[in-house]
C-alpha cells in the first residue's frame, strides 16, 4: 500500500503504510488515512468557561470539554503532555463518546457549550466537526482551544461550526516555535487572521516563560500585531508558566513579568488584557475601556459580578466586544 | 601520550583500535538513527506500534474512521516501499 | 604501564589484569550498544502506559472531578 500525505496541518506528514502522522493519531492503514481517536476521547470534564480561558464568551457558564490523545505540536512545557504526547493505543482510558452522545450528555448536564480542548483539537478535526454540527442543531455553542497550527482550508471548514476560539500565540518569534514547539510561527499568525476573517469570536493566550519569551520588546511587537491584525478589542491573556514536562529547569514566571507584559499590551492599545494562573483580581476582571467601569468581576475562574447591560457598559453605553448570551 | 602510544603500540594498539572502532560504530549509529528520528519528528510521520493500533481497532477501543484532508502520495518511479 | 607494575609481572608472563580489561571492555561496550539499539526499535512513547487501555462509556466519566488539565 502507498504513502498518504496529510493536509490538515503545515507539517504535511508523508505517512507510509502502518505509520502515523507526527500527531500520533492519524494513521495510514491500507493506504487510507484514519482518524483513530474519532469518538474516543480520553478526557471529558465540565469546566467553567473562564478556564479555557474565554472571558468574553458566555461568561460564567459551564462548558462540556472533551479531548482525545495526540497533538501536532510537542511543546517542551506542555502541561497536558500525558494526553497530548501519546497515541490512542497508549492511553490508559478511552471513552466511547460518539458525537450525538456528547451533545446529549452536554445538554443533560445543563451545559450551553461544548469545548474541544486539552490536547489540540486540530488533530481530531473530523470528530470536532461532526460533534459541533450536531451541537449547533440542538442549540449549543462550540469553542475551540488550540495552538492554531492548522492549514487554512480545514480551518475555514471548522469555522462554519465553531463559535469561539482561544488560540495560543506562544511567542512572536519563529525560533521559539522551532526550538520549543517543533513548529513555525507564520501558520499560527495566518490562522489567527483566518479566524477573524471568518467572524468567529477570538481570544489569544500567551504563556510567559522566563528567559524564553518574556522579552518585553517581543511582547510589545506581538501586542501591536494583535492590535493591527485582529483588532484592539481582541482579549489577550498572559498566563503564568509552571515548570512542567521537559521544562522543569526554569522557574515559574515572576508576577512582575506578567504585570509588565500586561502593561506593555495596554500601552500599545489593547483594551482587554488579562493575567491568568496568578491571582490578580484587577487583571482578571473586565473594565470599560472608555470610562473604567468594572464590568465583570472575577475571582479566579469564578464570575463574582456581571454588570453588563445588553453587552454594553452600564454607565457610558460603550459596546463591549464579545458574545454575552 | 603520543610518545606512549608509539612506544607501546604493540601492546596498546589492539585496545586503541577496539575503542576507535566502537566509537565509530556508536557515532555512526547515533548520527544515522538520530537524524532519522529528527527527520521523522520534524518532517512528518512516526513509527508506531501498528499491531497495537490494529488490535485496538478490532476490539473497538479505537476507530478506523476515514480522515478528511489527505491525499494518496504519487508513487515515484522505481521507488519501493520505505 | 608503570615501572613498578612492570617489575611485578615477570618477563614473558601474561598480564592477567590487562587481559581481563581487554575482554570486559568490548563486552561492556557491546552490551551498551545493544541496549541502545533495543530502545530504538520500541514504540516512541513519551510515557509508556502501565495498563492496557480501558474502554469506558460516557456515563462513567467523572465530569465534575478535579483534574489538572490546562485549557
Amino acid at each position: 500500500m502507498g504513502e498518504v500525505v496529510c493536509e490538515l496541518c503545515p507539517k504535511a506528514c508523508r505517512i507510509p503504510e502502518g505509520g502515523s502522522g507526527d500527531c500520533r493519531v492519524r494513521v495510514n492503514l491500507d493506504g487510507r488515512l484514519r482518524a483513530t481517536t474519532y469518538g474516543r476521547p480520553s478526557a471529558i470534564h465540565i469546566d467553567p468557561m473562564e478556564k479555557k480561558p474565554l472571558f468574553h464568551f458566555h461568561p460564567g457558564t459551564p462548558v462540556f470539554s472533551i479531548a482525545t490523545a495526540g497533538c501536532n505540536l510537542h511543546c517542551k512545557n506542555c502541561q497536558n503532555w500525558q494526553l497530548s504526547q501519546r497515541g490512542g493505543e497508549e492511553m490508559e482510558v478511552l471513552f466511547r463518546a460518539y458525537p450525538q452522545e456528547v451533545v446529549d450528555r452536554a445538554r443533560e448536564e445543563g451545559c450551553t457549550s461544548v469545548a474541544y480542548t486539552y490536547s489540540d483539537p486540530i488533530i481530531f478535526s473530523e470528530y470536532v466537526y461532526d460533534t459541533a454540527e450536531l451541537a449547533h442543531a440542538q442549540g449549543l455553542s462550540n469553542v475551540f482551544i488550540t495552538a492554531g497550527y492548522i492549514n487554512r482550508d480545514p480551518l475555514r471548514k471548522l469555522c462554519r461550526v465553531l463559535d469561539a476560539f482561544n488560540t495560543d500565540l506562544k511567542a512572536f518569534d519563529d525560533g521559539f516555535y522551532r526550538d520549543v514547539c517543533s513548529a513555525k510561527l507564520k501558520p499560527v499568525l495566518d490562522g489567527l487572521v483566518t479566524c477573524r476573517e471568518e467572524g468567529a469570536w477570538l481570544e489569544v493566550t500567551n504563556l510567559v516563560i522566563p528567559t524564553l519569551n518574556d522579552d518585553m520588546a517581543m511582547i510589545r511587537r506581538m501586542s501591536k500585531w494583535i492590535r493591527d491584525e485582529l483588532g484592539a478589542g481582541t482579549p489577550l491573556h498572559f498566563s503564568r508558566f509552571q515548570p512542567m514536562y521537559r521544562m522543569r529547569n526554569l522557574p515559574p514566571t515572576p508576577a512582575e513579568s506578567l504585570t509588565k507584559a500586561w502593561q506593555e499590551a495596554r500601552d500599545v492599545g489593547l483594551e482587554y488584557v488579562y493575567i491568568g494562573n496568578l491571582y490578580d483580581r484587577k487583571a482578571g476582571s473586565t473594565y470599560c475601556p472608555k470610562d473604567g467601569t468594572l464590568l465583570i468581576e472575577r475571582m479566579g475562574f469564578r464570575v463574582i459580578a456581571n454588570n453588563l447591560v445588553n453587552g454594553a457598559c452600564p454607565t457610558c453605553g460603550q459596546t463591549i466586544p464579545g458574545v454575552w448570551t | 601520550m603520543t610518545a606512549l602510544v608509539l612506544r607501546h603500540w604493540r601492546r596498546d594498539g589492539p585496545l586503541a583500535l577496539l575503542l576507535a572502532a566502537t566509537l565509530v560504530a556508536v557515532g555512526g549509529f547515533v548520527s544515522r538513527g538520530g537524524l532519522r528520528d529528527l527527520a521523522e519528528a520534524t518532517q512528518g510521520w512516526r513509527r508506531i506500534d501498528t499491531a497495537a493500533v490494529l488490535q485496538r481497532i478490532s476490539s473497538g477501543d479505537l476507530q478506523d474512521h476515514e480522515a478528511l484532508w489527505y491525499h494518496v502520495a504519487p508513487q515515484a518511479a522505481g521507488v519501493g516501499r520505505r | 604501564m608503570s615501572r613498578s607494575r612492570r617489575a611485578r609481572t615477570p618477563v614473558g608472563q601474561p598480564d592477567k589484569g590487562r587481559r581481563r580489561f581487554l575482554l570486559a571492555t568490548p563486552a561492556l561496550l557491546a552490551g551498551a550498544w545493544l541496549a541502545g539499539a533495543a530502545r530504538r526499535f520500541g514504540v516512541r512513547s513519551e510515557a509508556p502506559p502501565r495498563h492496557s487501555p480501558r474502554l469506558l462509556s460516557l456515563d462513567q466519566a467523572d465530569l465534575y472531578g478535579p483534574h489538572n488539565l490546562a485549557g
